[in-house]
């Protein structure tokens, strides 16, 4: 296992139980998915697994790594994407100078080396050189998103956290990153903690999924069996709000 | 209150910033100021400590376009060359604020909790002490001359421009950018001094530009009271000063050249820096 959550909890302000004894596991090049509606605890353990909370109680293994050790060393083992293409990246740094910054940071590379792994990183999630001194500004939402994938991998970790990745995106562009991931999955044997509060968008990349609510997780198991058939009634009632094919995205800003 | 004493100047300033053909004027009159200082001693037609008691009062002349003072001295040199300290000092002012208010408002922006809230009262307290005063209080204690006005009043300008950047410092550390720098591995260091401060870089320069006109009219002001550079150094502040007993006697020329020198500046500056800060 790359990961091993054990009965995490995390209470807010003294009272508030946002996390409540949850357990889950990745196994290595693995994909699971937290799934759940907004509220329901997910970003909150997503933010503990990589460092950037802390929980109440509960165990954290990460490769066998003290998640007490340096940041810098749990850097190399996760990384995380985040929901907002458009903040996540510093808006002075150019996709290059971001992507140079990690490696410099990560790898003993020279600076030759890490300019042809900038190259692989970009072709990885599909950009190329072209992007390579523009600005965030200068990108769409999913061209951003990609930048901040490319990021994320550019330590090699083996663990990839994304937060609600696709969720600013839209629908079109959401199926781009999506098989983006799965690309980038296959050829890196990284694995994945794939949180989002659309269920739709599991299936493609998840092999396995945890549902959460208030908290708590009320359903876990392979994708197919618990979108197939789901014993929770919580869950049947997600996967019955899964919109069908012909459903019309009622969405605006269109941004390719 | 440091700033009651320029805010007039603030609004005529922002409404002319409005006029695209005024910031050009006022960035002209500020790289004037500017050049002229550094090229002083070469532009000034004559030497500014040169007495002659038999021209004093001198009108307008081709030799003395501005005349002469009570000592016959050339009042066009002793202007060119009084810029040089009249935009030191304000210069000095706005870095050491600059440099002590971004490091103070940074720091605390980062590290927060009860060092956050020590930072912060620390800076209303020297806020509520109008920085004039403050500059006087330490002038007369340290004794009067460049040095002590400047430096205290540099401690004066730094909650003005910590208020402001901790505020910015505030805003971009919660963006998410930041959290991705930490969950990439890097130091608070690194983060604060690669990303916030070259992103607050811009509202820095904004900020010190703006005070820079608040400086030079603070510094002008103790210098007219005599705490400043003392005769015969040239400079604005004492200029203005030293004028006043001429005009009793009918000679305004130097008071009016000096203050029309400080004001020309002061409002360049803050057109310039209101526009700035308007983009
Ligand atoms: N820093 C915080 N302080 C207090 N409450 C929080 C904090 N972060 C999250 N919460 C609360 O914890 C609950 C779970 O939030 P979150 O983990 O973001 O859920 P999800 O990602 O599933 O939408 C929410 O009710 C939220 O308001
Ligand atoms: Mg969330």
């Amino acid at each position: 296992m790359i990961l091993e959550v054990t009965d995490l909890r995390k209470v807010f302000r003294g009272d508030f139980v946002a996390v409540d004894g949850v357990s889950f596991a990745v196994p290595v090049g693995g994909s699971l998915a937290i799934v759940g509606e907004s509220g329901s605890g997910k970003t909150t353990c997503a933010r503990i697994v990589a460092g950037l909370e802390r929980a109440t109680s509960g165990t954290i293994q990460l490769d066998g790594l003290d998640v007490k050790s340096d940041r810098r060393a749990r850097a190399r083992v996760v990384q995380m994407v985040f929901q907002d293409p458009y903040q996540s990246l510093d808006r002075r740094q150019t996709v290059s100078a971001c992507l140079d910054e990690v490696l410099a940071f990560h790898t003993g590379l020279g600076r030759a080396e890490r300019r042809s792994r900038i190259g692989e990183l970009l072709e990885l999630v599909g950009l190329d050189q072209r992007h390579a001194g523009v600005l965030p500004r200068q990108l769409s939402g999913g061209q951003r998103q990609r930048v901040a994938i490319a990021r994320a991998l550019a330590p090699s970790p083996r663990l990839l956290i994304l937060d609600e990745a696709v969720a600013a995106l839209d629908v079109s562009i959401q199926a781009q990153i999506l098989n983006l991931l799965v690309d980038a999955r296959a050829a890196t044997g990284v694995g994945y903690l794939f949180i989002t509060h659309d269920l739709s968008v599991v299936r493609h990349v998840c092999d396995e999924v945890i549902v959460m609510r208030r908290g708590r997780v009320v359903e876990s198991g392979a994708v197919e069996k618990v979108l197939d058939a789901p014993t929770a009634d919580y869950t049947k009632k997600l996967v019955g709000s899964i919109p069908r094919p012909g459903w019309v995205p009622a969405r605006g800003g269109t941004r390719a | 209150m440091t700033l009651a004493l320029a805010s007039p100047l603030r609004f005529p300033a922002r409404r002319l910033a409005a006029l695209g053909w005024a910031t050009t004027v006022a960035g002209v009159i500020c790289a004037l100021v500017v050049l002229v200082a550094v090229f002083a001693p070469w532009i000034a037609p004559h030497d500014p400590n040169a007495v002659d008691p038999l021209n004093a009062f001198a009108p307008f002349s081709a030799a003395h376009p501005l005349g002469t003072d009570d000592l016959g001295r050339d009042l066009l040199s002793r202007l060119i060359l009084g810029s040089r300290t009249s935009l030191a000092g304000p210069l000095v002012v706005i870095v050491v604020s600059g440099a002590v208010g971004t490091a103070l408002a940074v720091s605390a922006a980062w590290i927060g909790g009860w060092f956050d809230a020590a930072v912060s009262r620390v800076l209303d307290i020297l806020f509520a002490f109008p920085g004039l005063v403050l500059a006087i209080t330490v002038a007369a204690l340290f004794g009067a001359g460049f040095l002590a006005p400047v430096v205290a009043l540099s401690l004066a300008y730094v909650p003005i421009i910590a208020r402001v950047m901790r505020a910015a410092a505030l805003r971009e550390r919660s963006l998410p950018y930041v959290e991705a720098l930490r969950v990439q591995g890097f130091s608070g260091w690194h983060i604060c001094r690669r990303h916030l401060l070259p992103n607050l870089a811009p509202l820095l320069v904004v900020q010190a530009a703006i005070s820079f006109g608040y400086a030079m009219i603070d510094l002008a002001s103790i210098s007219f009271l005599g705490l400043g550079l003392q005769p015969p150094a040239a400079d604005w502040g004492l200029m203005i000063a030293n004028g006043q007993p001429s005009i009793l006697a009918g000679f305004p020329q130097q008071s009016i050249a000096a203050a029309v020198a400080v004001v020309i500046t002061v409002v360049a500056f803050t057109v310039v820096a209101e526009r700035m800060a308007a983009r």
